[in-house]
């Protein structure tokens, strides 16, 4: 069984103590030097701790992806430092998992293969790969189909395996670039819930990105809420559903009106911001 | 899109075209439309073939010749391809390679290959080597600019994950890179072959004792117009197989081509 992480330490502002991931005066220029540099993210100091679930929201193109590039080490800050654990994020790195929009899978491999991509290039021994592999194709409903091909899935299916391949691997963190963005409505409240109950049982810390408010307040213990490019932090709103609802019903917790009044509180920020 | 048509369609209408060129060509012959000896009629060709398969033509048999055509131009294909795909994916791979090497492959690529032959035949000979070379000459740039855009397509999220899960470089060469370039260098293969392949005849009507090319350009020479139409008819139909050859390949090695 994959080892569950250290218990959370939760607080009712859902705030945790020593901050585990921060960036530090981080600020992204495309183009950096030359006339037609863009400015995509102001600098931006954000800081928190392990188990938290972020969630970040605004406008199009505020920059919300060159933040999470930063955390993922695809993107160097063109100025100020990220750090995980104290320690400055360089590049890529297993302990720092990605789901994109896309699935981004492996079509020339079986959907086993997929999801355990990342023990196997780290050459972790054959009985563990196989052993996360079965848990978390398991997990997400995907085992009957370990022999097929990811085209052979549906765009649920292909995105569920993106998340299982992610979380084989055990990251600290997981970096979610709206993984829900491409899915119809019904499946993308059956995915925000499975997605919810890993979180729950394996308290890992995540940083997901989306423009579903509605998505933001059900999942997130803090929301982010970023403005038009280039992007900067209008705010940060602790929403306490993601460690209340233990056994409720997906439908039951967005119907509640203190749900109800901490989506329009964030969709107020968004437009009052769009609207200035 | 038109709708898929089945395999027995498939079949059907092939034949019905093809049997319908032959007694239309027949019909030419027998109702002397075009004066005698400019075209020979099928059942001709097929007695020169009858007779060529038997006793050889000039000295070479009819074995020798295919063979001696499809060796140079799988050699030349090969040679082409062994230099072409690395090439191709260093260039994909690394900015100054791609620099360094881009004018020469795009300055030889739209080349007409048969200019190179009389420099390669003052070089290596008129034997086979300058055949051989000229065709690799022929494969090699559009293999390596095939290669070199199908590394550059490669979505970038498929490295980036890989790379997040953990993969090193030498592994996502091998896991990432070259199969999702696959289907691309796969087709380039196939245009190069064809390239190669149509290189290689006219290169034997240039010079050379053996060859399908040099088949037909020695019976222009005798005006022995049912052997010329016998070669073409074989070079094309190797050609044909060539490719199909290639085509099954792909399809049973790359599934996972134009599927995402």
């Amino acid at each position: 069984m994959p080892d569950s992480g250290a218990p959370l330490s939760v607080t009712p502002s859902g705030v945790t103590s020593a901050p585990f991931v921060e960036f530090a005066g981080v600020a992204v220029t495309y183009g950096a030097g030359t006339p037609q540099a863009v400015a995509a993210l102001s600098p931006t100091d954000l800081a928190f701790g392990r188990g938290e679930f972020i969630c970040i929201v605004g406008p199009s193109g505020c920059g919300k992806t060159t933040l999470m590039q930063t955390l993922a080490g695809f993107l160097p800050p063109t100025t100020g430092m990220v750090s995980v654990g104290g320690q400055a994020v360089r590049g890529p790195g297993p302990e720092r998992g990605v789901v994109f929009q896309q699935a981004a899978l492996f079509p020339w491999k079986t959907v086993a293969a997929n999801a355990g991509f990342g023990p196997a290039m780290r050459g972790l021994p054959r009985a563990v790969q196989r052993e996360r592999v079965e848990y978390w194709l398991h997990s997400v409903g995907l085992w009957e189909f370990r022999d097929r091909y990811p085209y052979e899935l549906s765009g649920g299916m292909q995105q569920r395996l993106a998340i299982a391949r992610a979380l084989a691997n055990e990251p600290e963190i997981l970096l979610m670039d709206e993984p829900f963005g491409a899915l119809d409505a019904l499946t993308r409240e059956k995915m925000q819930e499975a997605l919810h109950e890993v979180w729950r049982s394996r308290g890992m810390t995540v940083l997901f990105i989306t423009h579903s408010v509605d998505e933001a307040v059900y999942l997130g213990t803090e929301i982010v809420v970023m403005s038009q490019r280039p992007g900067r932090i209008l705010a940060r709103i602790p929403a306490p559903f993601a460690r209340q609802s233990a056994d409720s019903e997906i439908r039951h917790v967005k119907a509640s009106a203190d749900f109800v009044a901490l989506r329009e509180q964030v969709l107020g920020l968004i437009w009052g911001e769009n609207a200035v | 899109m038109s709708a898929e048509i089945s395999h027995r369609q498939r079949l059907f209408l092939g034949s019905v075209s093809v049997t319908g060129a032959v007694v239309l060509w027949q019909a030419v012959g027998s109702f002397h439309l075009v004066p005698k000896g400019l075209l020979a009629t099928p059942a001709e060709v097929v007695a020169a073939l009858i007779d060529i398969a038997r006793h050889g033509y000039r000295g070479t048999s009819l074995g020798e010749d295919i063979g001696a055509t499809l060796l140079r131009a799988l050699g030349g294909f090969a040679v082409g391809a062994v230099a072409g795909i690395p090439l191709g994916l260093w260039m994909g791979m690394n900015r100054y390679a791609s620099a360094g090497a881009d004018w020469i492959v795009q300055f030889l690529r739209p080349l007409p290959p048969l200019s190179f032959l009389v420099l390669l035949m003052l070089w290596l000979g008129t034997g086979d080597t300058a055949k051989v070379g000229l065709l690799a000459l022929t494969a090699f740039p559009i293999i390596a600019s095939a290669t070199l855009a199908a590394v550059t397509q490669v979505p970038r999220q498929k490295i980036q994950a890989a790379l997040s899960l953990g993969a090193n470089r030498r592994q996502i060469f091998r896991h990432v890179l070259l199969p999702a370039a696959l289907p691309q260098i796969s087709t380039g293969l196939r245009i190069a072959l064809a390239a190669a392949f149509s290189t290689v005849v006219a290169a034997e009507l240039m010079a050379g004792s053996d060859g399908l090319g040099w088949m037909i350009f020695s019976a222009s020479q005798f005006l022995r117009n049912d052997v010329i139409l016998l070669g073409i008819l074989i070079l094309g139909l190797l050609g044909m197989g060539l490719n199909t050859l290639l085509l099954s390949a792909d399809r049973g090695l790359i599934h996972w081509r134009g599927r995402e």
